[in-house]
């Protein structure tokens, strides 16, 4: 039985699963329940959606790594928000007792012995990680605190004052942006941010960055296009835009269609620029499977003959052969080292 | 009648080591006399104080405690209660309840915060983001409006810096030919001319032969010549087309 065949058994059962877990777990301590409330057992049904949606993608990708990453992510987020880690631990365990209820028995091993390292994972080493803004991030704090008074004047006057000041534009867009959205992303996981503060703060920063496009969309041309995007249902676009601004400003001609762009307008806007690469993001790991769908689908449109397909996020930072299994041509783990893959495979190319 | 006023039982709060810094409530009168800095183990007589001391041991190690049946001394009968507790970043709650879902029922009052501390100050000093009443979904779709707005302006900026460019080429190229049509002198309306010498009128009012006038106007030069019909008025028996 295939990888994929076993996660699509799995992904047929996911709400029966998810259900039975749940119910047995609070059957078990009915305690639970009553200190869940009814908003508390609606974010449990969501989070063991997402453990079976992760679980999938793991075996899918033959990656454990990635559930094992997740479920570390989950047991700080979870603590942070008044759920221990003990009932994580319990809740994996009926989890794997109704997998094994419910499936088929030739790829039950697999997803348990996935399960398990996740566990295992947990069990060991599960740390905060610590802050993404390192002691001389002053900027960068200032910038982060900022935003998180809701004052997105300040924030940008901060990034335009550098700017006037000497500071070079990728150093703002990796040392300010980047690592302040790593940031926040860690204060929501630790719980000291709402998501509508994260949400805000990605915005504004979106925002803050249209700001620097005079001083982007300014480098002669290389005769090189690029189309850069997320994969459907994926809103974490703020990476994938980051790439896009660092190959324009090498010279390239991009296009940036953002968040969650449908596949066939993904190929469309290749076909129509003649684009010479596609950059494709995915960040949460189970938008995976489209990921791959979307690499299959222009490789089998004649007219996207030829095209570099590179691919990056999250999930290819922590399985490093992951975008070779999924079929694309390179990954790269930020946008300088994409950009400096792309230009060496085109040089490479040219020369040929 | 709240439903907290009908559940009967005791909620401390306690610091990491088990000192308890709030009596929250204490419908049972556990314990004697102010516990405020007592250990929580003082609760306890000897023959049960090893399961509270677990009991504390568990909610260190484990974060959550819950359903621990411990015997207490109440108003000199030993009761059978039952012990549930929390560990949030650096205190304890710990709720008891003859009934094991009173005990979890007052523990959850207060892990929401349904119910103040005595000094009304919060009872958790890293307060739990408070996302109950944000409806997460109506941010996705604000987030997904906000990145298609990202995309479009990212275009037309992109493009308005390239319409600029455009623009600057096209002042130049305007600026260009400004200069050479300037340069470019036409003789254009009407033009006074004597019907016989042929001599011209200019703005100031002088009379300029044909040849002054054009050329001052113009950046036309002259060669002359004769006409053959000048030739035979005024050189009549040459013959100037042969010569």
């Amino acid at each position: 039985m295939s990888m994929e065949s076993i996660k699509g058994s799995f992904a047929q059962k996911r709400k029966l699963i998810v259900e039975e877990t749940i119910a047995r777990h609070f059957k078990e301590d009915p305690d639970l329940k009553i200190r869940y409330g009814d908003y508390g057992a609606s974010k449990y049904i969501q989070d063991m959606d997402y453990h079976l949606r992760y679980l999938d993608e793991a075996i899918a990708a033959q990656s454990p790594v990635l559930f094992e990453d997740y479920l570390s992510w989950v047991a700080i987020m979870l603590t942070a928000r008044n759920v221990s880690t003990a009932e994580l631990l319990r809740s994996l365990e009926i989890l794997a007792s109704v997998l094994r209820d419910h499936c088929p028995s030739d790829g039950i091993e697999i997803a348990l012995r996935y399960l398990n390292a996740g566990i295992g994972k947990v069990i060991q080493d599960c740390r905060v990680t610590p802050s993404f803004l390192s002691e001389d991030s002053t900027l960068a704090r200032q910038y982060l605190d900022a935003l998180l008074q809701g004052d997105r004047n300040s924030a940008s006057r901060l990034i335009l004052d550098a700017v006037r000041d000497g500071m070079p534009v990728k150093d703002i867009y990796i040392k300010i942006f980047q690592e302040s959205q790593h940031e926040i992303g860690r204060l929501w996981q630790l719980n000291k941010i709402t998501v509508a503060q994260e949400h805000f703060c990605t915005a504004a920063t979106q925002m803050i960055m249209s700001q620097l496009y005079p001083y982007i969309f300014t480098t002669p041309r290389k005769g090189l296009k690029l189309v850069a995007a997320c994969v459907t249902d994926e809103l974490h676009d703020i990476g994938i835009h980051i790439v896009a601004d660092f190959f324009e400003m090498d010279g390239w001609d991009t296009t940036y269609l953002g968040a969650n762009t449908p596949t066939k307008d993904i190929i469309r806007t290749i076909i129509e620029t003649k684009s010479n690469m596609v950059g494709l993001s995915a960040t949460i790991a189970y938008h995976l499977h489209d990921l791959r769908h979307l690499i299959r689908s222009i490789r089998a449109d004649e007219a996207c003959r030829g095209t570099f397909i590179m691919v990056g996020g999250y999930p290819f930072n922590k399985a490093s052969d992951l975008w070779r299994d999924l079929g694309a041509d390179a990954s790269a783990r930020d946008a300088a080292e994409a950009v400096c893959k792309a230009n060496r495979f085109f040089n490479t190319r040219s020369q040929q | 009648m709240t439903e907290t006023t009908q559940l009967s039982g005791s909620v401390f709060r306690c610091d990491r080591n088990g000192i308890i810094r709030d009596v929250l409530r204490n419908d049972l009168h556990a314990g004697a006399g102010d516990l405020r800095d007592a250990s929580f183990l003082s609760l306890f007589d000897q023959s049960n104080i090893d399961k509270g001391a677990l009991l504390l041991q568990t909610l260190q190690t484990h974060q959550a405690a819950f359903g621990w049946e411990i015997n207490l001394l109440l108003e000199g009968r030993w009761t059978p209660l039952h012990f549930t507790g929390f560990l949030t970043a650096d205190m304890m709650i710990i709720a008891c309840s003859a009934r094991r879902a009173d005990a979890t029922s007052l523990l959850r009052k207060y892990l929401h915060r349904e119910e103040p501390s005595p000094d009304g100050s919060p009872l958790f000093p890293a307060a739990p983001a408070a996302e109950n009443d944000i409806d997460t979904h109506m941010l996705d779709l604000l987030t997904q409006l906000n990145n298609e707005l990202t995309v479009i302006h990212r275009r037309m900026a992109k493009q308005n810096i390239e319409l600029e460019h455009l623009n600057n080429d096209k002042n130049a190229l305007i600026a260009d030919l400004t200069t050479a049509l300037a340069q470019i002198k036409t003789l254009s309306g009407l033009i006074p001319i004597c019907s016989n010498c042929k001599k011209i009128r200019d703005d100031r009012g002088y009379w300029n032969v044909l040849e002054k006038y054009l050329k001052d106007h113009s950046d036309a030069t002259f060669t002359h010549g004769i006409c053959p019909d000048c030739a035979k008025i005024f050189y009549d028996g040459l013959d100037l087309q042969k010569t």
